[in-house]
């Protein structure tokens, strides 16, 4: 291995454990995301099974869950909303979130930036390991006796506060509480580390024009999440306090049955919670998706052989998105009580990020137009992102229209909406950049026969589970509900539920393909070529065998933006950003380079390494 | 014909024998209403009693309990035969008390049930105990003509469960030889070094086609669907003016779907790589996107020009004299209270809640005495629990031999509770709790008292909403413990029940029950609130109907209604005496309501 950092040697524990290296990092951080949602995606066939067929016994359910939650085959009401309340959380934050930007932002922001590694590799080495706890604490809470949190994924008070209000609320909330508060830590660390490695380490020539979208979208994303996770930190220890120490921020004349009666508590607004957890709450969607717009602009330019339509308009949408999504939190709480005038407001707010984000789409389809498509597995993921948002988008009118709202709040119809625009669309950029960055990753590429059979499987059922609940919701048949004996007028639902349990469950085998292909690939795919996409950006000029610093000497300068695909006069279809422009190299040096980024960037990376193999020795890690 | 809808789940499975057998059954369903000659009730079995045993099961217990199912709460049939009917009757009043006196079953079935408490019914009277007891007895007393319908309906639902799944497994089979066969020719093309599969051509072309069958199949949806949609005939005043909206934002939204989808499927196809094809490097173009920014923006604009005006409208304040009611949630049921002859909603506090006694808390100074009789009582039990505590202990440990299993580990979890404090340290805090309230209810009378106010005195509680058509009618919404939302998806309503946290929601509904069942052509049809906010275990169970009707049926109805807290005797009269009737005097009422 030529690595000119390799003054010590790795043992399999700082290789592959407590590794520093942004690499490893990224590879941790997705496997544990795909642990957890095959997790997640199995409770929400366990779930659906429930839905699809109420008065049905699957003995397999009282074998793995026993008499407590599966009686008689049938899960358990509670335990029912257990699932419902897990599956959100993880596929929201463990997934979507760890797993998807925490994944890429690790991967390709020093690598795409030209950085030889984070600008804290040891805060990002805790950032994983904090996510890695928070997940064993939250899965250990299918384990205790109360079950697991189930007062839904937003889990509002005074049903999370109470002990005593649902079984769910007990041992198993403290500990979904604890989970999220891991869990943000490990979201701040890694953002912190993200910001400051994209704004002071970019190699020379990479001004901020001149990054690819990807970075861009990592870089607002870890924005956001560095301004709104902490509010829900602050409402999440709030809520702790409720529950363990009898304060009384959101509980307020109650009177609890089951022989507890009237509380203590006074003057609590349960409406505040709402609106800490929704001030992170509505960022979270945009944290969930901006990455996965990231990929898919990087991922559509290079397989349609195009640069990205309107580099620039893309880049202000996305800053537009940003800054909006922390003004719109409010639609979520449009019939919460909340005065009504509030309500005005946010509706403004919610439809005008309407506009940034019909801008991306439309830009997506002048990108595609004209372009030399090559289905890779990776573009077909993107498109089929670009087909979720817009479905998905669209029913977002309906719901951020607060007079609308009045009938669809909490119903199928919000079901579908989020599932499609964040759940399906965000999904679908994981899958598109593990499948494009996989030769990056593992050195070796997917097989992508096996890729077009989990696109087209993945696809045509998500659409075969969430297209319907839109007709259910416009039905008026509410979420969350274990099952629809309440009113004579959901019995014609029944057939449906069938039909979507049995397309979730096809897509869930479809997963299956998937997973054997990825953990195959790992060991025995072809080996990838160094470009094999023929892409522009930086990542593609490192080695294909890992190395410490990534580069082995010097770090490429870049010359140009990363979106010369096609150009008239080449041959090449592609120029990737560290050529330089031999015919007109000085015009390209009139673009102002941030400063920071050229010259002051050498000590950084000096006392960075310095730094690296300090803590290391610190742990004990390196030494032989 | 209790184990009915048990059976033909069974029967789903079962292959040839299935239908000759339903039929029998069927057929059988015709003669027998009936199904029991004795009950272990005591009461003579009549059609009259397992009917309001009927009506009063829907009305209190089927948010947890079904027949034949384990709901949130255990499947009531032969409920009878595996306990004491005295037990029973104890258990259904009042569960807490039943647990709290150490009851070992009422423990066994709280722990069993994950700790969930049932709720109180503190007002039934012992033959509406058993009314419902011989209900779950019986089963249900429908008209043989709906049964036999409904088996057939059942066994065609069977067999299109069936069918889909064997369509389901060969269509799992059919995908695994796919995958083998274009693994074959993988293999294959790997081996002669060319692509076999024009994999780029393939997959453009399937582009096209998910387009083409994917809008099909959504039209088609929506062509056997839009019966069901809440997009046209509302029944309230402001209902009207959503459809319309939802219909524009419809049209909007369907017209940019199929055109973007449209675009982006056929770019798809149309744009496949070719040979020798290079792409159009075509970076920008500020006014093609200026167009596309401004026009959504335009759009949206008259989105959000209607929404405003609509949502403003639908939030005016309501005109002075809007009649109101207060509809209360509590996990999982709802009550109604009526204003009663004043027109004017009197207090109600947390505070003042009992569950035996005063279920929405209303403040009158009778019930505050009550209560607080009640939670002096409350106080002496805990302490004396609390300082029974080592006996307890004791007792439980000498107890211990014999035991195996459940019951060895209920026993245990017992001992282990007294023994770390917890129990203790539970009774501390119901003590506290206890005495915190003592000290507001005196608060509260102490004073000009101006919470105990006449206008409680003729408000009247109901299970069920009756509604006057084309009258405004302000929901004053009160929960008792967490959040709910009141659901009225007809009338296009909802608003959230926040504990502490007043909300209302003022509508006018134009159509009567009547009318509604005409439009749908369906007799049975009721309107309801549902709870659409999570709310625990048994947040999908909870509802109350609503009756929209003339204003001489409306009459009619209130003239049955008994102010609750009205007292019979003398308005002065010693507090003890009158409280011993009124416990169970007013709230009979409202049991009467759900059996009419």
């Amino acid at each position: 291995m030529s690595n000119d950092h390799g003054h010590h040697k790795e043992t399999f524990i700082s290789k592959y454990v407590f590794s520093m290296d942004h690499k490893m990092i990224s590879k941790q951080f997705l496997i544990t995301g795909i642990i957890m949602g095959v997790m997640g995606v199995a409770m929400s066939i366990l779930f659906r099974l429930q839905l699809a067929w109420p008065d049905t016994s699957f003995p397999i359910l009282n074998w793995l869950f026993g008499d407590q939650w599966a009686p008689e085959g049938r899960l358990d009401s509670g335990f029912y909303m257990g699932l419902v309340t897990i599956h959100g959380t993880i596929m929201v934050f463990y997934v979507l979130t760890a797993g998807l930007s925490g994944t890429f932002s690790n991967l390709l922001i020093p690598l795409q930036v030209g950085a030889r590694d984070m600008a804290s590799p040891f805060m990002n080495m805790l950032s994983y390991w904090f996510f890695f706890l928070s997940s064993v604490v939250l899965m250990s809470s299918m384990f205790v006796s109360t079950g697991p949190a189930s007062g839904g994924w937003t889990i509002y008070p005074p049903l999370s506060a109470l002990a005593k209000a649902m079984p769910g609320s007990g041992l198993g909330m403290t500990l979904w509480l604890i989970a999220i508060i891991l869990f943000i830590v490990s979201a701040l660390l890694g953002g912190i580390n993200y910001i400051t490695t994209v704004l002071n380490m970019r190699t020379k020539g990479m001004s901020m024009n001149r990054m690819p979208l990807t970075i861009w979208a990592f870089l607002l994303t870890a924005i956001l999440g560095l301004l709104s996770f902490p509010v829900l930190l602050g409402g999440g220890l709030l809520l702790m306090f409720d529950r363990l120490a009898g304060t009384s921020f959101y509980l307020s004349d109650i009177f609890l049955g089951g022989g507890i009666g009237a509380l203590e508590q006074s003057g609590g607004s349960p409406i505040l919670f709402q609106h800490l957890f929704w001030f992170l709450g509505h960022p979270e969607v945009y944290i969930i998706i901006m990455p996965a717009l990231g990929i898919t602009s990087e991922v559509i330019a290079v397989n349609s052989r195009k640069p990205i339509f309107g580099y620039t308009a893309m880049v202000i949408s996305l800053i537009g998105i940003a800054v909006l999504s922390f003004l719109v939190w409010g639609h979520h709480m449009f019939i919460t009580g909340m005065n009504p005038f509030l309500g005005t407001v946010f509706l403004i707010m919610t439809l005008i990020i309407a506009v940034p984000s019909a801008v991306k789409t439309f830009n997506y389809l002048a990108t595609l137009w004209k372009g030399s498509i090559r289905f890779t597995n990776g573009m077909m993921f993107a498109i089929g992102l670009v087909s979720f948002f817009i479905t998905g988008g669209l029913t977002g009118l309906f719901l951020g229209n607060a007079a609308l709202d009045i009938s669809l709040h909490d119903t199928y119809f919000v079901v579908a909406h989020f599932h499609l625009v964040m759940g399906s669309s965000a999904i679908f950029g994981m899958m598109a950049g593990i499948y494009h960055w996989f030769p990056r990753m593992f050195g070796r590429t997917m097989n992508k026969t096996l890729g077009y059979i989990h696109f087209w499987l993945t696809f045509i059922s998500a659409y075969m589970v969430f297209f319907p609940m839109h007709f259910q919701g416009l039905a008026g048949v509410p979420r969350r509900y274990y099952t629809f004996d309440i009113l004579p007028e959901f019995a014609p639902w029944l057939d449906v539920n069938v039909f979507i349990t049995m397309a979730a469950i096809l897509g869930g085998v479809a997963q299956i393909i998937f997973l054997w292909n990825f953990f195959s690939s790992i060991f025995a795919g072809e080996k990838s070529s160094q470009n094999p996409w023929g892409a522009n950006t930086l990542e593609w000029t490192s080695p294909v065998e890992h190395i410490h610093g990534n580069w082995p000497g010097e770090i490429p300068t870049v010359y140009r933006w990363p979106y010369d695909y096609s150009l008239p006069d080449m041959d090449e279809d592609f120029v990737p950003q560290n050529v330089p422009d031999e015919g007109s190299s000085e015009e390209i040096h009139v673009t102002p380079v941030n400063p920071v980024s050229s010259d002051a960037k050498k000590e950084p990376e000096e006392s960075n390494v310095m730094f690296f193999t300090m803590v290391k020795n610190w742990f004990g890690l390196g030494r032989a | 014909m209790k184990n009915f809808s048990s059976k033909s789940m069974r029967l789903q499975f079962l292959k040839t024998s299935a239908f000759a057998f339903l039929l029998v059954l069927s057929s059988l369903q015709g003669f027998a209403a009936l199904k029991i000659e004795t009950s272990a009730t005591g009461l003579p079995v009549s059609e009259e009693t397992i009917k309001s045993g009927e009506a009063l099961f829907k009305s209190k217990c089927q948010s947890c309990h079904q027949l034949n199912r384990r709901s949130t709460g255990p499947a009531l049939t032969g409920v009878t035969e595996r306990r004491e009917m005295d037990w029973l009757i104890q258990w259904i009043r009042n569960n807490n008390e039943l647990r709290q006196s150490g009851d070992a079953d009422a423990i066994a079935i709280y722990n069993e049930y994950n700790g969930t408490a049932m709720n109180v019914f503190a007002d039934l009277s012992d033959d509406q105990i058993k009314s419902i007891l011989m209900y779950t007895e019986n089963g249900p007393l429908a008209a043989p003509v709906v049964e036999s319908g409904g088996v057939e309906q059942k066994l065609d639902e069977g067999l299109f469960n069936k069918t889909n799944w064997v369509l389901f497994w060969l269509s799992i089979l059919v995908f695994v030889v796919i995958i083998l066969i274009i693994k074959t020719i993988d293999i294959v093309g790997k081996l002669t070094g060319k692509e076999v599969i024009p994999w780029n051509n393939i997959n453009a072309g399937l582009m096209l086609a998910f387009l083409i069958v994917g809008m099909i199949a959504g039209l088609y949806e929506l062509s056997i669907h839009s019966k069901y949609l809440l997009l046209s005939n509302a029944s309230s005043a402001h209902g009207g003016e959503l459809d319309r909206m939802m219909k524009i934002t419809f049209i909007i939204t369907g017209f940019v779907f199929f055109v973007t989808q449209i675009v982006l499927f056929t770019f798809a196809f149309k744009y496949r790589a070719k040979k020798g094809v290079k792409a159009l490097h075509y970076p920008h173009n500020d006014r093609l996107e200026i167009i596309w920014t401004a026009i959504p923006a335009v759009v949206l604009t008259i989105l959000v020009l209607g929404g405003l005006k609509a949502w403003t409208h639908i939030n005016e304040k309501p005109a002075e004299g809007t009649a109101q009611i207060e509809v209360f949630a509590q996990q999982f049921a709802w009550q109604v209270r009526y204003p009663g002859a004043d027109g004017k909603l009197g207090n109600s506090s947390h505070n003042l809640i009992s569950e035996k006694s005063n279920p929405l808390g209303v403040a009158v100074t009778y019930k505050a005495q009550e209560i607080l009789t009640e939670l002096e009582a409350d106080l002496k039990y805990y302490e004396e629990a609390k300082a029974g505590l080592p006996e307890k202990l004791g007792d439980l440990k000498s107890t211990l031999g014999g035991r195996v299993g459940k019951d060895l580990k209920n026993h245990l979890k017992l001992i282990e509770e007294i023994e770390s404090g917890k129990e203790a340290s539970f009774y501390d805090l119901q003590l506290r709790r206890r005495n915190t309230q003592i000290k507001r209810i005196k608060l509260s009378l102490s004073g000009d008292a101006p919470l105990y106010t006449a206008a409680a005195n003729d408000d009247i509680i109901s299970d069920e909403i009756h509604l006057v058509v084309n009258e405004p009618i302000t929901f004053k919404l009160r929960s008792r413990d967490v959040i709910h939302s009141a659901l009225m998806k007809e009338f296009r309503a909802q608003m959230n029940v926040v504990p502490g946290i007043p909300t209302q929601f003022t509508f006018t509904p134009i159509t009567t029950t009547k009318g509604r069942r005409d439009e749908l052509k369906n007799p049975e049809f009721d309107y309801h609130v549902i709870c659409n906010k999570i709310c625990g275990n048994s947040h999908f169970n909870m509802k109350i109907k609503i009756v929209v009707e003339t204003q001489a049926e409306y009459d009619k109805w209130m003239a049955d209604q008994k102010a609750t807290f009205a007292r019979e005797e003398a308005e002065e009269a010693p507090a003890e005496a009158p409280a011993e009737e009124n416990t169970t005097e007013p709230t009979e009422n409202s049991g009467e309501v759900a059996m009419n």
